[in-house]
């Protein structure tokens, strides 16, 4: 192992984590280069005065406390973000729905116009997938125009190898009339 | 192969509350103390861990077990530390290392010139966390990340590449860089005994 690589391991090294030949490798090298053995030792001097100068601190004796109280605190709030949301909605849908029938006073009319509404909602949802189905149709097509144009353009590619193998053999004819010319 | 604490976690996913808590007893310490070595400050950390596990918390419904657990929240954990930490909201200042130049807090923040002065002299100014705070807080963030994870927690280089989402040569040449700069920076007052 060479110098430059050792160095790059040395952290590794030291907390004993590089896998089985690393480790030898590295071992072997500070065994047989000083001036990287004097690296390694700066460096365990130096990380050792740095964990215990820094020391460990203790957790807040309520810290189990605050975090159930943060998880109530955050559950309560996505359920009143939630529950003020659809409330919020089908408040707006009633006003909706009130403002169109407040207008239609003679009950007659309300029930014409419900079922009206009815119909129409249900002839939509058949439009919609009348629509889906051609839609697919039309994919298949697609699918059919995308195969058979690859298929002529790979029939023109042959063909165009082909010419240019015709040129080439032409040539060949050009040189060997040539040769026998100038024989 | 999912570990333990994979399980655990899987197991409060389908419901059991008390896996989570037995997570958090394992690991809030670990975790307060890995963004605490990032931050030098209590408070801060203790925040930050808070947040860290309702992250985990909120975590549940995506969860897949592919990684080890530890890399897994731990990644949770230096992302959370680096997003907040580099927002500004929590910035961690630094002033001088010169008797004259505190602030006015009594914090030394950061080295500077320490050949132009004794060790013995900058040491008499100074308790040694401080300067050994003063040192990590001086590296590059990344560099001081992959310090931590590494020296501290005790993961592999490629444990290390798995949190911070970077290869293992990156880690190899942040901890190589790293480690130049805190010999460079404390190895005089280390050999002078001061640390």
């Amino acid at each position: 192992m060479k110098c430059r690589e050792t160095l790059d391991l040395l952290a590794g090294y030291r907390n004993k984590t590089l896998r089985a030949p690393l480790m030898n490798g590295v071992r072997e090298h500070l065994g047989s280069c000083e001036k990287c053995r004097m690296e390694f030792e700066a460096y365990e001097r130096t990380v050792s005065a740095i964990v215990s100068g820094i020391g460990e601190i203790e957790p807040s004796p309520d810290y189990m406390e605050r975090f159930a109280a943060k998880v109530a605190t955050g559950a309560a709030q996505k359920q009143r973000g939630k529950s003020l949301e659809s409330s919020q909605i089908i408040g707006k849908f009633g006003d909706l729905l009130d403002s169109i029938f407040g207008a239609l006073s003679p009950q007659p009319v309300r029930f014409a116009f419900a079922a009206a509404l009815f119909l129409f909602l249900g002839l939509s949802a058949l439009f919609v997938s009348k629509l889906n189905e051609k839609e697919g149709e039309d994919e298949e097509l697609f699918e059919t125009i995308v195969v058979a144009q690859v298929a002529l353009n790979a029939d023109m590619l042959e063909e165009l190898e082909l010419m240019e193998n015709l040129e080439g053999l032409e040539n060949m004819e050009l040189v060997e009339n040539l040769e026998e010319y100038l024989n | 192969m999912i570990d333990d604490d994979a399980n655990a976690m899987l197991a409060f996913v389908n419901g059991d509350g008390k896996s989570f808590e037995g997570l958090m007893k394992k690991y809030y310490k670990r975790i307060l103390n890995f963004i605490y070595r990032f931050t030098f400050n209590r408070e801060l950390s203790e925040d930050l861990t808070q947040e860290v596990f309702l992250k985990l918390y909120s975590a549940k419904d995506g969860y897949r077990a592919s990684a080890k657990f530890s890399t897994f929240l731990y990644r949770i954990a230096a992302n959370h530390c680096l997003n907040e930490l580099r927002r500004g909201e929590y910035g961690v200042k630094t002033v001088p290392i010169n008797k004259d130049d505190r602030d006015g807090t009594g914090r030394i923040l950061e080295l500077r010139d320490e050949k132009a002065r004794n060790p013995q002299e900058i040491v008499e100014a100074m308790c040694s966390s401080e300067v050994i705070s003063s040192a990590l807080s001086s590296l590059p963030e990344r560099q001081k990340m992959a310090f931590i994870l590494c020296e501290f927690e005790g993961f592999s280089y490629g444990e290390i590449a798995g949190i911070m989402r970077t290869s293992e040569s990156s880690v190899k040449s942040l901890l190589n860089r790293c480690r130049r700069s805190l010999v460079e920076k404390l190895g005089p007052l280390v050999k002078g005994g001061a640390l």
